[in-house]
């Protein structure tokens, strides 16, 4: 009994796990099943639909635009978050709390709504809509992030040494690009690859401000509007494996510098 | 190089409160000047509108006879050493030290040779492609210093340089201090609130209180003949004791009723003009030129209550008619707590300004 | 009262913030505007009409199909955010309890890794599992538990059961993150003062970690509520919820007015969701 309750916490650890693993396993291994269907019975591995996948010229470049807007989109976010985080954090303005609260508020509104929005002006503006128009939306959804996180890591220990740079007669933009954003790094680098996954996985704002060139996430709706296929499966992992990548990548460098420091 | 200093009439409000009020000052080329009184009293905002971070509301600020007005820090001929010394933690000691000489355009050749000159100058050439992190405190200091004087200031603007180091390392450093402002012959603008600190390393001092400047004068003089009551007792421990003037005694010297009965005091001991009779005046006297004598003003008896041996001289709190008064009494006392024992100050010592309040 | 200088930063900073200022009001700011004054227009045949009228409003709550999606909506909500609370809870706890802490880091990083899975793609890997000849059905029937394979695609199990998914990983982070700061001697203290296992986390750690649960579900609830993907790819039509409605308006009735409607419907109710959970914040802390 007693060992049973130990037990417990153990088995409960596992059963999730598994709840957890089990869509990623399940699309994993069928992106290997040789068939014409990705469930079981699973029919011995095979290649075959990733070399599918990466000759389809038009998943290839749903991918290309997707990783155009993510990286676009982010550095303009971090930009403009950066700046303003300088002149709100730095400066004494009237009503900063008001204008902190206009920067976050795309923040707390759904993503469809400001999809919804966006389209209504491009529409009456007589916009097209293209890739430019789902870069604009992904800046509005990470500017308030990247924003909100190099506002909170401008402590007041970077003051003096902005100040001493002026001092040392350093014009303004210096002060910020040879002082502040290298201070500030850290955040800068986790306030951007966050936009870039955001941006990256985005379905609803792409999928109602693009036409033509499209992104990988629409794509792959489209592609299950044909039906279950080992196909997505290969996609999903592909898309699963550069995620992960890129996750452990950033683990060993940037989180784990700042940890220590 | 080297420039004077001159502040007219300077004030800064924030809202109604004066944090500066009416402030002069001439500062001659090449000074060691202290700015010295307690927090809040003014010395780190009228270093800042120095510096070009902040500006006055009100009078001008003139270095080397331009007027500052509006000139932001970068435009300045000063640099500023910060409180908490503000080294780049990215740049290597040489980048920080060459970061001013980068600024002003100058190529990477003719800057890292003019920063490893300053470094030398503070001991640290051997670490130049050290990061600050992995500098001491008093390692810090010396590159800041360094990095302010690289861009050949006319004017060093010092924050409380010291205050985040412990005491010996803090004496030493005051040593260097000095040692490299005679060689660099920089104007030295320095705020503490340690009264010794500013005694060992200051040209003159500026003793300011409550937003004014209440002495200005060589560290001899303001210990010595101090201007004003707070001047005095803020420059170390002091008694005050107050008299009555009842008029002229003859040869220079005036006639007072003291606690301790009638004095006669040199117009000398009088800051300023001698004081009509009927004058209220509190006389100040460091307890190193209190003691039994011989020879002085006698001021009663008194008796000890407390010593405390505290090196160079014994220190004796003895009271008397006016109350407890501080005395040093030499090393070689044998006094013991309980004795009675005589009150004079020596003449030449003795201080008298005008009572508080008037 | 201000000087040159003051003056000169104050520019500078209005130089700064204006950019970020001028995106935000330009892309969300006026398209925002722009919603609220469509939900008050009218479709007439292709074309869009200011006609000022609370008509679409109207419609929300006399259509049954239009009012049915909200209620759909927030029925599916509630049951995501207390399953997933309650799913996640324990599984924090054990990491931050009872896994050693050099593997918590790790523990954590595995527990939250099937997040960096495509949205899109992670909805579709649980048709996989959830269709009629998928992975559950195939193993219940090997195992005997069923004799017919159970419809689950397509049903407001699956949609509960991808956001579950989904929402699990979530909640463990951030309550992991709020038990962790928990300082350690408040446990040695209850322990000190007699409280068992059960005792101390029921009146120690529970009402401590209240809070972060709190944000943690509303932060469920707003993802949750404005989702499309998840309830159109398990759900599919045969219930539908807000966000799904919305989308129909657009893209089969071209009717902007009436999505514009709806979606200021949505927003109200995560706004009034949000007040309530603010206040009581408020009250739990004082």
């Amino acid at each position: 009994m007693r060992a049973l309750l130990r037990a417990l916490p153990w088995l409960y650890l596992a059963l999730l796990y598994a709840f957890i693993f089990l869509p990623v396993v399940v699309l994993v291994l069928f992106s290997f099943q040789d068939g014409r269907l990705p469930v079981p019975p699973f029919q011995g591995p095979t290649l075959r639909w990733y070399g599918e996948v990466l000759s389809d010229s038009r998943l290839m470049a749903a991918l290309g635009n997707s990783f155009l807007v993510a990286l676009g989109s982010s550095a303009l976010s971090v930009l403009l978050g950066f700046l303003a985080a300088c002149g709100l954090a730095r400066y004494r303005l009237p009503g900063s709390a008001l204008l902190r609260g206009v920067l976050i508020a795309p923040m707390t509104v759904s993503y469809l709504i400001i999809a919804l929005g966006l389209l209504s002006t491009l529409n009456a503006a007589g916009l097209p809509l293209s890739l430019w128009s789902v870069g604009a939306g992904h800046v509005v959804i990470n500017l308030p992030l990247c924003f909100a996180i190099i506002y909170a890591s401008m402590g007041g220990h970077q003051v003096s040494m902005e100040r001493a740079a002026r001092d040392l007669g350093a014009p303004e933009w210096k002060v910020m690009w040879l002082v502040t954003a290298p201070m500030l790094m850290p955040a800068l680098l986790a306030a951007f690859f966050l936009s870039v996954t955001f941006s990256w996985d985005e379905f609803i704002i792409a999928f109602l401000l693009s036409r033509f060139d499209v992104t990988l996430p629409v794509e792959i709706w489209s592609l299950l509007r044909s039906g279950l296929s080992p196909r997505t499966n290969a996609i999903g992992s592909l898309v699963f494996l550069v995620s992960v990548a890129l996750l452990l990548v950033l683990e060993a460098t940037v989180f784990r510098k700042a940890g220590r420091r | 190089m080297t420039a004077p200093v001159s502040v007219r009439g300077v004030s800064r409000f924030y809202g109604e409160a004066a944090a500066l009020a009416d402030v002069s000052l001439e500062i001659a080329a090449g000074e060691f000047i202290v700015l010295l009184g307690p927090s809040g009293c003014g010395k780190t905002t009228l270093l800042s509108i120095l510096g070009g971070f902040v500006s006055p509301s009100a009078g001008q600020v003139f270095i080397g006879g331009r007027d500052m007005d509006g000139l932001p820090p970068a435009k300045r001929p000063t640099t500023t050493m910060f409180q908490d010394y503000a080294l780049f933690p990215h740049m290597s000691l040489i980048d920080n030290v060459g970061f001013g000489l980068r600024m002003r355009g100058q190529p990477r050749r003719a800057r890292d040779a003019r920063a490893m000159e300053c470094l030398e100058m503070v001991g640290l050439a051997t670490s130049a492609k050290r990061r600050p992190h992995e500098l001491s405190g008093g390692q810090r200091q010396r590159v800041a210093l360094a990095r302010a004087l690289a861009v050949d200031p006319d004017v060093l603007l010092l924050d409380e340089p010291l205050g985040a180091l412990d005491l010996g390392l803090r004496r030493q450093m005051q040593e260097e201090l000095k040692a490299i402002q005679k060689r660099v012959g920089t104007t030295f603008i320095h705020v503490t609130h340690d009264q010794e600190e500013a005694m060992a390393i200051a040209d003159r001092i500026v003793v300011m209180n409550a937003g004014k400047v209440e002495d200005f004068a060589t560290p001899a003089e303001i210990y010595l003949r101090p201007r004003s009551l707070f001047s005095a007792g803020f420059m170390g421990e002091c008694n005050f004791l107050s008299a009555r003037v009842e008029g002229p005694a003859g040869q220079g010297a005036l006639a007072l009723s003291g606690p301790a009965g009638p004095l006669t005091l040199p117009e000398a001991a009088f800051i300023g003009p001698a004081p009509a009779p009927g004058t209220r005046v509190t006389l100040c006297i460091r307890p190193e030129h209190l003691g039994p004598g011989p020879g002085g003003i006698p001021l009663g008896q008194g008796r000890i209550e407390r010593l405390a041996f505290l090196g160079a001289h014994t220190r004796a709190v003895v009271s008397g008619a006016t109350g407890p008064l501080i005395v040093a009494l030499p090393q070689n006392s044998t006094a013991r707590e309980g004795d009675s024992i005589a009150l004079r100050a020596a003449p030449e010592a003795l201080v008298a300004l005008p009572a508080a309040g008037d | 009262m201000s000087g040159r200088i003051e003056q000169r930063e104050r520019r500078r900073a209005w130089g700064l913030v204006l950019p970020a200022l001028g995106w935000t009001g330009l892309f969300f700011l006026l398209p925002f505007a722009v919603m609220v004054v469509t939900s008050f227009a009218r479709r007439e045949g292709r074309e869009i009409v200011l006609a000022w009228s609370l008509q679409n409003y109207v419609d929300f709550v006399e259509k049954s199909f239009l009012l049915r999606g909200l209620v759909v909506s927030l029925e599916i909500t509630a049951l995501v955010v207390v399953i997933s609370v309650l799913l996640a809870y324990p599984l924090a706890w054990i990491i931050a309890e009872r896994v050693p802490a050099r593997w918590q880091r790790t523990a954590l990083i595995l527990a939250v890794l099937p997040f960096w899975t495509s949205y899109v793609v992670r909805s579709y890997a649980w048709v996989l599992l959830l269709s009629r000849n998928g992975v559950v059905n195939d193993t219940l029937l090997s195992l005997g538990l069923v004799s017919e394979p159970l419809e689950m695609a397509s049903t407001r199990f699956a949609t509960v059961t991808g956001f579950v998914h989904f929402f699990v990983m979530l909640l463990t982070l951030t309550i992991y993150a709020n038990l962790v700061q928990l300082a350690p001697n408040l446990r040695r203290a209850a322990a000190d003062l007699g409280a068992n296992g059960w005792q101390t986390f029921r009146h120690v750690i529970l009402p401590l970690t209240r809070p972060g649960i709190m944000v943690g579900a509303f932060l469920t609830f707003v993802l949750c509520i404005g989702d499309y993907i998840t309830p159109q790819i398990l759900g599919g039509n045969n219930e539908l919820v807000l966000p799904q409605v919305i989308m129909l308006q657009l893209g089969r009735r071209a009717d902007f007015p009436m999505a514009a409607a709806l979606s200021l419907v949505l927003m109200a109710v995560v706004t009034l969701v949000y007040i309530a959970v603010a206040r009581w914040m408020k009250m739990e802390r004082t």
